[in-house]
């Protein structure tokens, strides 16, 4: 029955993935009889795309595995997206009929000075929202945007996320700008085959994704201990030293990026030499700005920092944690000079 | 007598899009394209640290990301008169070509192809091929479920629709293909910018981290498997199907609009001191030269936009009908994207089927351009590949600079040539914050509204005399030709 969906290749990789990191062992034939079951419609998963830039339906198409394309043809049916055409008849977002069973994923954020910012279809997006929500049996909000307002938030249009519109319903939010794609795909399989959310933390995040910072499991944390600091780009000794004073967020992000790193463990933000953004925790763009300097730098931590950093003003709210891990870095900075 | 009809929802694949059209006896006489959606990107990268600009305008579009967030890093080191390192052009050009390996493939095969493709015609394929029977299989439960996704099936079939089973059933194979590809793709793009999608590693003065030997190895083994594809099924898909059903309504320019095209010049290689695509202008099918300060002529037409002026909106203001501005050069309204640039490049095998076959601009001669720009692209890559490797095998390399920050000017620009067209930021300086930022996305010109002479954009040009049969749906010619423009509401709004 399997044999004629996929390859021996695909199945394997889909048993070995889904049992490892879900957790399931005697379950594997289950989630298989369950979602890949030959007479069964396939489970649908209807995407609603709002005020934002489209990069976490990007992220659908980067997942690993199973590889994306037999993800789409063979095993859910993913609907409204820009990635998947729609039949024509049934174009407009009412065809999802009551006695139809989906899970709802949520891109960006939904405009709240006037709906105008936003029409889907000719319809404004909050209102499909909220009609979406209605019979959905999970809500999912994708990517930063969706889950707290985004880059959106700052625009005219002062957008909110979609636990700010709908209280009283359980979103699972999957931050992170764009959504990881192994997140993604994770929770889709955790919702399909487990029928109920995974236990989710403070910022209604999976635990099992957002529990620990990036700084615990970061590659680089042996040379942060070591006070090894990048302050040169150009220098290759340097190239593998920690990211802390060219404005890494890592120490202050709840993420497993450090981890899983990105699009099949090729590379990370950290690996690439940029550093983190913090982009998992909420409000990343306001609380950690600039994001690409060390907030510790308002008091002349180095000069050589300086000479890559233009003056800017850390936000009044990080400077004073800020000023505490400053202090303790002059002082093993000016122990190292001497 | 005319009539007005409106459709909600046009292309297949964007769902922010909507069209008016007037109809005088079925032929189109007037059509208003609305894009609705607007984030305020203008708005929301003023005031900001310049180093982390290219960070939030990376952010305007999810798909083809890269060109906003290069025009942003390119309009800054502009400003601080900075000259990128060698290492840096080409591990940029390198990211930037992934992104359009996946754009233009997507474009094809998830965006326009399924309106060229009669889906049905899949169960009567008798072949033996393996691989191809299982998709036959999984056809047929997608159509008795009334689900195909992610492919689509056409309501009508007429003269441009692909029918013969093999053909077609060997299509719908190559673009479940083309999603695994893309997905290689993006990795191409994850070794040298850390992540896909929103790269982080392009950074003001340079890049981040000098790639290494493993990069390049993993590289190339990736462009292998993504140029054979490009060569092997996606341009010689494209050149049937142009040249096959679509030659007539190709010879007669069916979908040309004006025939106005711009290019900047970009992809720069340093070692052969050369751009891949020159800069160029065509006015109704004359090609002049395009001046480097040309942006200073731009001007931004608001007549029928929300969009007051800059970052001032008004909902309710009379005619408008999109949040899309009209940028109009010398006054005219101009196509930009694949198109335009083989065009203005006088790519040679462009020219040679368009003189053997007499074929003229317009949807078809559109699909053409990307699937031949692609291919043009990809062997590109490899020689900037090897000339990467060449460079950073010295030690001395450098990947970054800064050091000229003391000569701020105040107004400076950023090009691209991003995959929909051409990309433009422009900003304004004071003590190392935005005081104002300006852009143009590839499709703010080709999705442009009316101006204030009445000019249409190019897309809504292309409509025009179009005759159409009594359809309920959006019709199925418009879709075709919207489609080939590869429109993108995120990018022209922002």
């Amino acid at each position: 029955m399997i044999a004629s969906l996929f390859s021996r290749r695909d199945f394997l990789k889909i048993l070995a993935y889904g049992a490892a990191l879900l957790g399931i062992r005697g379950g594997v034939q289950g989630f298989i009889d369950k979602v890949f079951a030959e007479d069964s419609k396939r489970p649908t998963l209807v995407w609603l795309s709002a005020l934002s830039c489209g990069g976490c339906t990007e992220s659908f198409f980067a997942i690993e595995e199973p590889d994306a394309s037999e993800l789409l043809f063979n095993v859910i049916s993913l609907r409204y997206n820009r990635l998947t055409p729609e039949d024509y008849s049934n174009k407009d977002f009412s065809a999802i009929s009551d006695e139809d069973s989906y899970l709802l994923f949520v891109e960006g954020s939904f405009p709240q000075t006037d709906e105008g910012f936003c029409l889907i279809n000719g319809e404004p997006a909050e209102k499909l929202l909220k009609d979406l929500l209605q019979r959905a049996e999970h809500t999912v909000a994708v990517g930063s945007c969706a889950s707290f307002g985004g880059i959106p938030s700052l625009g005219p249009a002062r957008a909110a996320s979609v636990s700010d519109i709908v209280k009283n319903k359980n979103v699972i939010n999957l931050p992170t700008c764009p959504v990881h794609p192994d997140h993604l795909i994770l929770i889709i399989m955790h919702l399909l085959y487990f029928g109920y959310a995974p236990e989710l933390d403070d910022y209604q995040r999976p635990k099992m994704f957002f529990k620990n910072l990036i700084h615990d499991s970061c590659e680089r944390r042996t040379h942060f201990e070591n006070q090894r600091f990048l302050k040169d780009f150009n220098d290759p000794s340097q190239s593998d030293y920690c990211l802390y004073l060219v404005g890494c967020k890592g120490r202050q992000t709840n993420s497993d990026c450090s981890k899983r790193k990105w699009n099949g463990n090729l590379s990370w933000c950290v690996d690439c030499g940029a550093g983190c953004n913090g982009c998992a925790e909420k409000n990343f763009y306001t609380r950690f700005s600039p994001l690409f300097e060390t907030q510790d730098k308002a008091s002349e931590l180095s000069e050589d920092v300086l000479k890559f950093g233009a003056g800017a003003v850390a936000g009044a709210s990080s400077v004073w944690a800020a000023n505490k891990i400053k202090e303790r870095l002059q002082k093993r900075e000016n122990s190292r000079e001497v | 007598m005319t009539v007005r009809r409106l459709f909600k929802s046009v292309s297949r694949t964007d769902n922010h899009i909507t069209l008016l059209l007037e109809l005088k006896e079925g032929t189109i006489v007037d059509a208003n394209l609305s894009l609705l959606i607007f984030r305020g990107f203008e708005d929301i990268l003023a005031d900001r640290n310049i180093y982390e600009i290219p960070y939030f305008a990376s952010r305007i579009c999810g798909k083809c990301f890269s060109s906003h967030q290069i025009a942003a890093v390119r309009a800054i080191e502009n400003a601080l008169s900075i000259e990128v390192p060698y290492i840096a052009i080409l591990a940029r050009n390198l990211m930037l070509a992934s992104v359009f390996l996946i754009n233009n493939l997507r474009n094809f095969y998830q965006n326009a192809l399924p309106d060229f493709v009669n889906l049905r015609r899949v169960l009567e394929y008798s072949g033996s091929d393996e691989e191809l029977l299982i998709l036959k299989d999984r056809v047929k439960k997608m159509l008795e479920s009334k689900d195909t996704s992610p492919f689509a099936s056409i309501e009508q079939v007429d003269e441009m629709v692909i029918d013969y089973p093999s053909d077609v059933i060997q299509l719908v194979f190559n673009s479940k293909k083309a999603i695994k590809i893309q997905n290689i793709a993006g990795k191409m793009g994850t070794l040298l910018g850390g992540k896909y999608p929103h790269y982080q590693s392009i950074i003001v003065g340079g890049v981040s981290r000098k790639p290494n030997l493993e990069d390049i190895v993993k590289f190339k083994s990736f462009l292998d498997e993504v140029s054979s594809f490009v060569k092997e099924v996606y341009a010689p898909d494209v050149i049937s199907l142009v040249l096959g059903p679509l030659l007539e309504s190709t010879q007669n320019g069916i979908g040309m609009g004006f025939e106005n095209y711009l290019c900047y010049k970009d992809f720069f290689n340093p070692i052969e001191n050369k751009y891949l695509f020159p800069s160029g202008i065509i006015i109704s099918g004359k090609l002049d030269i395009l001046e480097d300060n040309f942006f200073d002529n731009i001007i931004e037409d608001s007549s029928y936009s929300f969009q007051k002026d800059l970052n001032e909106i008004n909902l309710k203001k009379a005619n408008a009908y999109t949040f899309c501005l009209a940028p109009r050069y010398k006054g005219l309204p101009f196509e930009t994207g694949p198109l335009a640039r083989l065009l203005i490049l006088k790519e040679k095998n462009l020219t040679k089927l368009m003189n053997q076959y007499s074929l003229k601009p317009g949807f078809g001669l559109r699909h053409l351009a990307r699937a031949l720009e692609t291919v043009l692209i990809v062997d590109e890559m490899y020689a900037w590949l090897e000339d990467l490797l060449n460079l950073i095998s010295k030690e001395e390399a450098v990947v970054i600079r800064r050091e000229k920050e003391n000569n701020l000017k105040e107004l400076a620009a950023g090009f691209h040539e991003s995959p929909c067209g051409t990309t433009i930021h422009t900003i304004e300086i004071s003590r190392n914050f935005i005081k104002n930022y300006r852009v143009i996305g590839g499709s703010t010109w080709n999705a442009s509204p009316k101006d204030s002479r009445g000019l249409r954009g190019p897309a809504e040009e292309s409509l025009i005399g179009l005759r159409l049969k009594n359809e309920k749906q959006t019709p199925l010619m418009v879709r075709r030709i919207l489609n080939s423009f590869d429109l993108c509401s995120k990018c022209a709004t922002h």
